[in-house]
C-alpha cells in the first residue's frame, strides 16, 4: 500500500475536486458569521446549513470586486443588509488549497432566494398575529380628521425624518402640524427593544396625538428586518393610536406595513397624505359656507317676490308703493348684504384660490378626484376666454391625454 | 373648540337654514354663528389656533 505525504494527499484532493467541480455551482446556506477587511475590502464568510439533520460548515470568500458589483444591488433589492443570519443562495466555485483546505469563492448571489425566505418568515409572523387576533386591531382605529398632531417614531438623524418634517413644515397652506419625535434606534441589536419602548412611551401621552408615524431612516440604512419582528408588530397593533408607516420597500411590505392603519412607501408620501387631509378639511368648510351663502341668496330673492306681491294688494298709490319698496329694501337688502353678501363673495374667492393651490400642490392626486388639466400650445389654460372656437387644446387626465377642439361656447 | 366640533355645528346650522319658517333675525344669528365657526375651523387647521385659544381663554377669565 502506497504511503502519501500530507502535501501529496492534499494535492490529490485538489485535483479530484477540480475534476468533480469544474464549474461554479449554486449553493444554499445561512451566513453564520461574516467579516470584511476594511483595508482590502475582501469579505470572509462562514456558511452553515442544518437542512439535512446535521450541521454542515464551509468558508467562503467574496473578493472586493465581486462584493462591490453584487452586494449593494442585493441589499437595495431585498431591503436587508448582507449580514449574519441571512439565508442566501450563492454561485460559488469549490476550491481546495493545499495549505488552507476547502473554501468557496463567491461569484454571484440570488436575490429571489433571500426574498423568498424573508417572505416565508413574514408569513409566519403574520400567522402568529392572526392567532392573537392582532392582524386588524390597528386598522380598526379611527384616524382623526384632520390628522395634525403626530407622534413620530424615527431616528433623529435619519434622512427620512428630515424629509418628513420638512414636507410638513413647508406646506403651502400654513397648516399647523404639531409633532413630537420619540428618538428610536432603527437597526442593530437594540432596535427591537428601542421600537417597543417608543410605542410604550407614546401610549402614556396618547391623548396629545392623533396618530403615530413610523418612518425609516432612508439613505444607507436599508435594514428593514426589524419591521418583520413579532414583538415590534405586536407593539404596533396594540397601540391605542392609529399608526401610519413610511418604511415601505420597493418590492415587499414589511409585517409592520401590513398591520398598520395605513402604509406608505416613503416618509414624504406620509407627509403628503397628511397635508392633503388638512386641505380636504379646509375645503369642506368652504363648500359648506358656499352652500349656506347660496341658500340665503335664494331666500333673499324669495322674500323680495313675496314682499312685492303683498305690496300690490294694498291700496297705496304707485308713488307711495315705490317709496315704501325703496325704504324697505334699502334696510332689508342692506342688512342681508352686510351680513352675508360680502361673505358669500369672500368664500367664492377663497374657493377659487384654494382650487388653484390644490392644482399647484399635487395635480395628479387632484386629477384622480375627477379634475382635469387643460393646455394649449404647451401652456396651461385658466379661462374659457383663452380658447377661441375651432382652437385645438389638450385635456390631461391622470391616466391619459385627449386632444379636443372647441365647437363653440355654451 | 376643535375643528371637528366646529364643523359638526356648522353642518347643523346649514340644515337649520333650510327651515323656511325662520325669521330674518334668526337667519342673521345663524349666519353670524356660521361665520364664527368657519373661522374657528380654518384657524384650528393653521398656526393661529393657539392664539385663538389664548384669546378665548382670556375672554372667559375676564
Amino acid at each position: 500500500m502506497p504511503v502519501y505525504s500530507l502535501t501529496q494527499l492534499n494535492q490529490h484532493i485538489r485535483e479530484t475536486m477540480e475534476d468533480a467541480y469544474p464549474e461554479s455551482i449554486w449553493i444554499t446556506a445561512e451566513i453564520a458569521s461574516l467579516s470584511r477587511n476594511s483595508m482590502s475590502g475582501h469579505c470572509y464568510i462562514e456558511l452553515i446549513d442544518n437542512t439535512e439533520g446535521q450541521q454542515a460548515k464551509a468558508r467562503a470568500n467574496l473578493w472586493k470586486k465581486t462584493y462591490d458589483s453584487i452586494i449593494p444591488k442585493f441589499e437595495k433589492s431585498t431591503g436587508v443588509l448582507f449580514q449574519k443570519g441571512l439565508k442566501v443562495q450563492l454561485l460559488a466555485k469549490v476550491e481546495f488549497h493545499v495549505q488552507y483546505g476547502m473554501s468557496l469563492t463567491v461569484w454571484d448571489i440570488d436575490e429571489e432566494f433571500t426574498l423568498g425566505d424573508l417572505a416565508h418568515k413574514r408569513a409566519q409572523v403574520l400567522r402568529q398575529l392572526a392567532q392573537l387576533n392582532l392582524l386588524e386591531a390597528n386598522k380598526l382605529k379611527l384616524l382623526p380628521f384632520p390628522t395634525q398632531r403626530l407622534a413620530i417614531i424615527s431616528s433623529p438623524t435619519a434622512a427620512g425624518f428630515q424629509d418628513f418634517t420638512h414636507q410638513l413644515e413647508s406646506n403651502a397652506f400654513g397648516f399647523d402640524f404639531q409633532w413630537k419625535l420619540f428618538p428610536t434606534t432603527m437597526q442593530g441589536n437594540e432596535a427591537i427593544q428601542s421600537l417597543v419602548q417608543s410605542f410604550q412611551m407614546i401610549e402614556k401621552e396618547s391623548k396629545s396625538f392623533d396618530a403615530i408615524v413610523l418612518i425609516r431612516g432612508g439613505g444607507s440604512s436599508l435594514d428593514l428586518l426589524v419591521f418583520d419582528e413579532l414583538d415590534v408588530a405586536k407593539a404596533l397593533t396594540n397601540s391605542f393610536l392609529p399608526v401610519l408607516t413610511g418604511i415601505g420597500h420597493e418590492r415587499d411590505d414589511s409585517v409592520c406595513d401590513v398591520v398598520a392603519n395605513m402604509r406608505f412607501k416613503t416618509p414624504t408620501a406620509v407627509a403628503n397624505f397628511l397635508v392633503e387631509r388638512s386641505m380636504e378639511a379646509d375645503a369642506q368648510v368652504f363648500r359648506l359656507m358656499n352652500n349656506i351663502g347660496q341658500q340665503l341668496q335664494w331666500r333673499q330673492q324669495q322674500i323680495s317676490v313675496e314682499f312685492q306681491n303683498l305690496l300690490q294688494k294694498t291700496g297705496f298709490s304707485l308713488a307711495q308703493k315705490l317709496k315704501i319698496q325703496q325704504a324697505v329694501f334699502q334696510t332689508f337688502q342692506g342688512r342681508m348684504m352686510q351680513k352675508f353678501g360680502k361673505s358669500v363673495y369672500g368664500i367664492q374667492e377663497k374657493l377659487k384660490m384654494l382650487e388653484a393651490q390644490v392644482f399647484q400642490f399635487n395635480p395628479l392626486s387632484i386629477m384622480q378626484k375627477g379634475y382635469a388639466r387643460l393646455s394649449k400650445d404647451g401652456k396651461r389654460l385658466k379661462s374659457a376666454k383663452e380658447i377661441s372656437v375651432g382652437d385645438v387644446f389638450f385635456i390631461q387626465f391622470n391616466d391619459g391625454k385627449l386632444r379636443a377642439e372647441n365647437k363653440g361656447n355654451e | 373648540m376643535s375643528y371637528q366640533e366646529a364643523f359638526a355645528e356648522l353642518q347643523k346650522i346649514s340644515k337649520q337654514l333650510e327651515d323656511e319658517e325662520l325669521t330674518l333675525d334668526q337667519i342673521e344669528q345663524l349666519l353670524s354663528r356660521s361665520q364664527e365657526l368657519a373661522t374657528i375651523c380654518q384657524a384650528s387647521l393653521r398656526r393661529v389656533s393657539d392664539q385663538l385659544d389664548q384669546f378665548q381663554q382670556a375672554q372667559f377669565s375676564e
